[in-house]
C-alpha cells in the first residue's frame, strides 16, 4: 500500500499461549482515547505469514487511530507461531482454538470487546467461532467462502458445456495421462452428480458454516459487514443460496460490492479500496457506540 | 531501534549459553520476504540450537517497521541492515545471509566486516532481468484475470510505484536496484545456493560464483532442486516444503554457517 499510515506508539510483538503451540501477535496500542475494543484481524490459510502484509499492518494502525487496540497475529506453523509439525489449512478445519486463544490473551490484558475482520478462510474460523466469543462487536468478513474445495466449486460455476470446452483444451488433453488429474476430474464428476441429484446437500457445507452463523450473529444484534469483489465467484453463490441475506435483508447483515476482484488479494487498488471500506465500518461502529 | 516514525522492527534468536557468534538475516522484498520468510525463521532457530544468535529484522517501509514504502531503496534497505549488525551481541564473530534482493543487501553489509561469512540463497545476478522477473509476475496475474492493466513504466510514470501481485515496488526502489548491480562478495567465505534446478545451479549464479572467486572469495556453490517459485506460488508446493521444514536448504546452511562463524574473527 503506497499511502504512509498515520503514526503510531510503538507495537509490541506478543507471544500467546494456544493448545498447539504458542501463537505470535502484533498489538498496536490505539492513538487516540481507548474504546478497550480490539480490532482482530484474521488471515487466509496457508503457511504464508500475514502479520508483515501491507494490508494488516495499516488496518492495525488505522484502527488505532480511531482508538481500537489493533492486534494481527499468524496461525499455528506460519511464521513465528509454532505447530507440532507441518501445518495444514482446509476450510472445514477453522482454526477456532486459534482464534480463542487470542481473545483469551487480550481479555487477560483487560480488553472484552473485539471486531473481527477476516479473510476467506479467517472469515469461516470467524464465523465457527463467534458463538463462544461474548465479547464479538463486529465483524467484517472478507471473500467469506461459498464452497470448502476447488470441484464443489467449479462444479456449482460450470454448466455442460462449459466442461466440454475446457475438455478440448490442449493443456487438458495433456493432462489426461496423469494420475493427479483423474483423480480430480473424478471429484468434479461427484461433485456435479450429488448438485444435480440432492442440491440441497451439495450446498450444505456453504450453509452450515457460513449462512447460518451469519444469521445467528444478526439474531444478537452483532453487526456484520460481507466484502466481495463484484468479479469474486462466492458471492454470486451465496446469493443464490440466500437471496434474502445477501440482498441486506437481514437486520445487521450489510453487503459491500468492491470493483474488480478481492479474493487472491494480489491487487493493491483491491487492497486500497477493501481497507478503506473496513475502515469505514469500523468508524461507523465506533460511533454508533457498537465498538465500544 | 531507531527514532519515532523510522523505528526498524527486529527480532533476536538467542542461544541457551553465550552466543558464540552472530548472524543477520538480510530479507527480501514482497512476495520473496513473505515466501521466505518460514525459511528464515527456521534458520534463525537452526542457528541458535547451534550457539549462535540471529537477528531477523524488517526494512524501514516493509512489515511492522515504521517508514514509508515509497522510499524504500537498496541504499536505506543496506543502511538497515548495518544498523542491526551494530546491535549483533559484543564479543562473538558475526555472519550475514541474504536471499533474492535481500543477497544485494548483505553483500554490502557484510564488507564492514572483512572476512566475516556471507551465505546467499538465489542471489539476484542480474538486476534488469530481476526486474524483468517482476514484470512477469504482473503480466501473468493480469492474463489470469482477463484483464489489461498499463505497462509498468507508465504505472510508475503515473503513479510512482508498480504494482506487483498487490506488493508494492516503489519507483525508487527500481531505479535503486538497476544502481546497485551484481552483488560483490569480496574476500571473504561464501555460500551460494541456487534454487530451483534439479540438474545443479543455474548459469548466472555460476558466473556469479566464478567472478567472486576471481575476486578472492572462497565459494561454495551448491544447488537445491525446487524452492523456485518466489512471486507465482501454489499452495500444494508450499505445504509440500512446510511439512519437511525446508530441510534441505536450512540445515545444509546451518551447517555451514556454524562451522565458519568458529573460523573467522569479527
Amino acid at each position: 500500500m503506497s499511502r504512509v499510515v498515520s503514526r503510531v506508539e510503538r507495537e509490541t510483538a506478543v507471544f500467546m499461549p494456544a493448545p498447539e503451540g504458542v501463537l505470535f501477535g502484533m498489538v498496536t496500542p490505539p492513538a487516540s482515547g481507548p474504546l478497550g475494543t480490539a480490532v482482530v484481524f484474521l488471515p487466509g490459510g496457508g503457511v504464508m505469514p500475514w502479520v508483515i502484509r501491507s494490508f494488516p499492518v495499516a488496518l492495525s494502525r488505522r484502527a488505532a487511530a480511531l482508538g481500537y487496540h489493533g492486534m494481527r497475529f499468524e496461525y499455528g506453523g506460519v511464521g513465528e507461531s509454532t505447530w507440532p509439525s507441518g501445518r495444514n489449512f482446509h476450510l472445514t478445519h477453522p482454526a477456532v482454538d486459534e482464534v480463542r486463544a487470542v481473545v483469551a490473551w487480550l481479555e487477560e490484558e483487560g480488553i472484552r470487546r473485539y471486531v473481527l475482520v477476516a479473510f476467506c478462510f479467517g472469515a469461516v474460523t470467524a464465523l465457527a467461532a463467534a458463538k463462544d466469543l461474548p465479547g464479538l462487536a463486529g465483524a467484517a468478513l472478507i471473500s467469506a467462502p461459498s464452497h470448502h474445495d476447488s470441484p464443489s466449486r467449479i462444479a456449482a460455476d460450470l454448466n455442460a458445456w462449459d466442461y466440454l470446452r475446457r475438455a478440448l483444451r490442449l493443456r487438458v488433453i495433456k493432462r489426461l495421462f496423469q494420475r493427479d488429474a483423474w483423480r480430480l476430474y473424478r471429484r468434479l464428476l461427484a461433485a456435479k452428480l450429488q448438485r444435480r441429484r440432492a442440491p440441497d446437500r451439495a450446498e450444505s457445507w456453504g450453509r452450515k458454516a457460513i449462512l447460518e452463523p451469519l444469521r445467528a450473529l444478526a439474531a444478537r444484534e452483532i453487526p456484520v459487514v460481507l466484502l466481495y469483489g463484484d468479479e469474486d465467484g462466492d458471492f454470486k453463490h451465496l446469493q443464490t443460496a440466500d437471496p434474502e441475506l445477501t440482498a441486506g435483508g437481514v437486520m445487521g447483515v450489510e453487503v459491500q460490492l468492491l470493483p474488480g476482484r478481492i479474493h487472491p488479494f494480489d491487487s493493491l487498488d483491491g487492497q486500497e479500496a477493501l481497507l478503506d471500506a473496513v475502515v469505514d465500518r469500523l468508524a461507523t461502529w465506533q460511533a454508533g457506540g457498537r465498538g465500544r | 531501534m531507531g527514532d519515532p516514525g523510522r523505528r526498524l522492527f527486529f527480532f533476536s534468536h538467542l542461544p541457551d549459553g553465550p552466543a558464540r557468534g552472530a548472524l543477520v538475516i538480510c530479507p527480501s522484498i514482497g512476495a520473496e520476504f513473505r515466501r521466505n520468510y518460514n525459511r528464515e525463521v527456521l534458520l534463525a532457530r537452526a542457528m541458535a540450537a547451534r550457539g549462535i544468535a540471529v537477528l531477523r529484522f524488517q526494512y524501514r517501509g516493509t512489515g511492522a517497521s515504521e517508514g514509508d514504502p515509497q522510499e524504500l531503496t537498496v541504499d536505506s534497505m543496506i543502511e538497515d541492515a548495518r544498523s542491526v549488525a551494530e546491535a549483533a551481541p559484543d564479543g562473538g564473530r558475526i555472519a550475514f545471509l541474504g536471499t533474492r534482493l535481500g543477497a544485494t543487501v548483505a553483500a554490502v553489509a557484510a564488507s564492514a566486516h572483512p572476512g566475516a561469512p556471507l551465505a546467499v540463497w538465489d542471489p539476484v545476478a542480474d538486476p534488469d532481468a530481476y526486474l524483468r522477473e517482476l514484470h512477469r509476475s504482473r503480466l501473468a496475474r493480469d492474463l489470469r484475470a482477463g484483464r489489461q492493466e498499463g505497462s509498468p513504466e507508465e504505472e510508475i510514470r503515473s503513479r510512482g510505484l508498480m504494482d506487483v501481485l498487490g506488493y508494492a515496488v516503489g519507483k525508487a526502489l527500481v531505479a535503486s536496484v538497476r544502481e546497485a548491480g551484481s552483488p560483490v562478495a569480496g574476500p571473504r567465505p561464501v555460500i551460494l545456493v541456487s534454487l530451483g534446478r534439479s540438474n545443479g545451479a543455474h548459469p548466472k549464479h555460476m558466473a556469479l560464483a566464478e567472478r567472486w572467486r576471481e575476486e578472492g572469495a572462497l565459494v561454495d556453490l551448491r544447488s537445491v532442486a525446487g524452492y523456485a517459485s518466489w512471486w507465482l506460488y501454489d499452495q500444494r508446493e508450499l505445504a509440500a516444503e512446510a511439512a519437511t521444514g525446508s530441510v534441505d536448504l536450512v540445515a545444509p546452511t546451518a551447517d555451514w554457517l556454524a562451522a565458519r562463524l568458529g573460523e573467522v574473527d569479527r
